[in-house]
């Protein structure tokens, strides 16, 4: 139903209808900006690559192959978007501190920010085709079937690869004295 | 291997896509493997952490921004002939019955450029102007920087200069916008491709800085007061463009 929906906006925006376009932002703005974040670590990358990767598929909408789903050509564009930027700016990032809070009593609510904080950490020391991996499995839930057509590899690559980030990621955490 | 096999087969269970066969060798190493059951646990518990990362909400200011970048995009509508038809349109659309009419005005015009100037147009579809000239602009205009470096492309309106600075060849470039009293404001960028690129507000300008094949764009407001921007272009360091871009009142006509 979605994507019949995001079908007609887009058919809508290539007869010349920019608000239909707007529909298709508001729809998924948090989500790409989301994703955006958890592979570059910062707000104003992720700010960046969100407005970035909208605009890149408006202007290329006339590329866009009706037969496929919207939202996953949308996402691999803002995933990519946000590869490639941590790929240029290696070493990698530091986190933004911008972690939502939670609203359980505040002495667990501590713990568990301090968990997630080192998982953060943890995940942002991995290469960033591992933390797209990790990111796009355990984050957003997609299968390996969906993470494989958004990075054109195959679903037995995805497994492979996401088997080592992870490794890495427990490794990681086991060195900084953290047990999951 | 058995250790990293164990890992294996436990981030598979985890994932939930384990099979008969793997089941049962799961449960074979589980039983004899001598660290089965941390690995096991620890599995488990960074599966389940992950899961439980919170969810990032976009700061608020992220859909004004995007709505700011789209309201400078070009059109998506197909092929380069309709681009320019898209160019030649106000921001609010021509009713779609036009499209055809000026379609066949832009490609009359091309075929009159070609016939008179001896010179096709540039590979994009637009018309390539002289670098240093300082005439007004009209909605958009491209500013051409040479074959091997790229093109400026300038959107003024409603007190905001959208800029796109298209770089195909490796030569660093340096893009400044300035006004006249007030320092202008750097309201979003894009950027795409391009091995360098930074951009920053220095000495009371928005630089840009880039270099490699990318697509970079900028919107700047400029101050109320002002109405106006001075863009400089530099391409290793030699100043090629300079000139003032009026941008009109912000809230004016589009």
């Amino acid at each position: 139903m979605t994507s019949d929906r995001d079908a007609m906006l887009v058919a809508a925006c290539l007869r010349g209808d920019r608000s239909a376009f707007d529909e298709l932002v508001n729809r998924y703005q948090h989500v790409l900006y989301h994703a955006a974040y958890s592979i570059t670590g910062s707000v104003d990358d992720a700010m960046d690559v969100t407005q970035s990767a909208f605009l890149n598929a408006y202007e290329k909408l006339h590329t866009f192959d009706p037969a496929g789903r919207f939202f996953s050509w949308l996402y691999r564009i803002a995933v990519n978007q946000a590869l490639n930027l941590v790929r240029r700016r290696r070493p990698a990032v530091d986190l933004d501190e911008c972690l939502p809070g939670t609203e359980r009593d505040p002495e667990q609510a501590a713990d568990e920010a301090e968990v997630n904080r080192r998982l953060h950490h943890a995940l942002m020391a991995l290469e960033p085709e591992q933390r797209a991996l990790v990111t796009l499995k355990h984050l957003e839930g997609l299968s390996y079937r969906e993470i494989g057509a958004l990075l054109e590899v195959s679903e037995q690559t995805v497994k492979s690869r996401l088997f080592s980030a992870r490794r890495r990621l427990r490794s990681i955490l086991a060195a900084e004295g953290v047990t999951p | 291997m058995s250790s990293e096999r164990l890992e294996e087969l436990l981030w598979l269970r985890a994932d939930g896509t384990l099979n008969e066969e793997e089941r049962e060798e799961l449960a074979a190493l589980l039983a004899t493997h001598p660290d089965a059951h941390r690995v096991e646990r620890e599995v488990e518990d960074l599966a389940l952490q992950l899961s439980r990362l919170p969810r990032v909400a976009a700061p608020p200011e992220l859909r004004d921004r995007i709505g700011r970048a789209l309201a400078g995009a070009r059109s998506p509508l197909p092929a380069d002939t309709d681009r320019q038809v898209a160019r030649l349109r106000p921001k609010t659309g021509w009713p779609g019955r036009l499209l055809p009419l000026a379609a066949g005005l832009v490609l009359g015009a091309a075929i009159t450029q070609l016939l008179h100037l001896g010179t096709g147009p540039a590979s994009d579809g637009s018309r390539a102007v002289g670098s240093m000239q300082a005439t007004p602009l009209e909605r958009p205009q491209e500013v051409d920087l040479g074959g091997d470096v790229g093109s400026v492309q300038l959107d003024p309106g409603n007190g905001t200069l959208a800029v796109e600075l298209r770089l195909v060849g490796d030569a660093r470039v340096t893009l400044a916008l300035a006004a006249e009293a007030e320092e202008p404001r750097l309201v979003a960028t894009g950027h795409s491709g391009g091995s360098e690129c930074t951009v920053a507000t220095e000495g009371g300008r928005v630089v840009l800085r880039a270099r490699g094949p990318g697509l970079h764009r900028l919107w700047v407001d400029a101050p109320d007061a002002a109405q106006r921007l001075r863009l400089e272009v530099a391409i290793a360091g030699v100043g090629v463009v300079e000139r003032w871009v009026e941008v009109g009142p912000s809230g004016g006509p589009p």
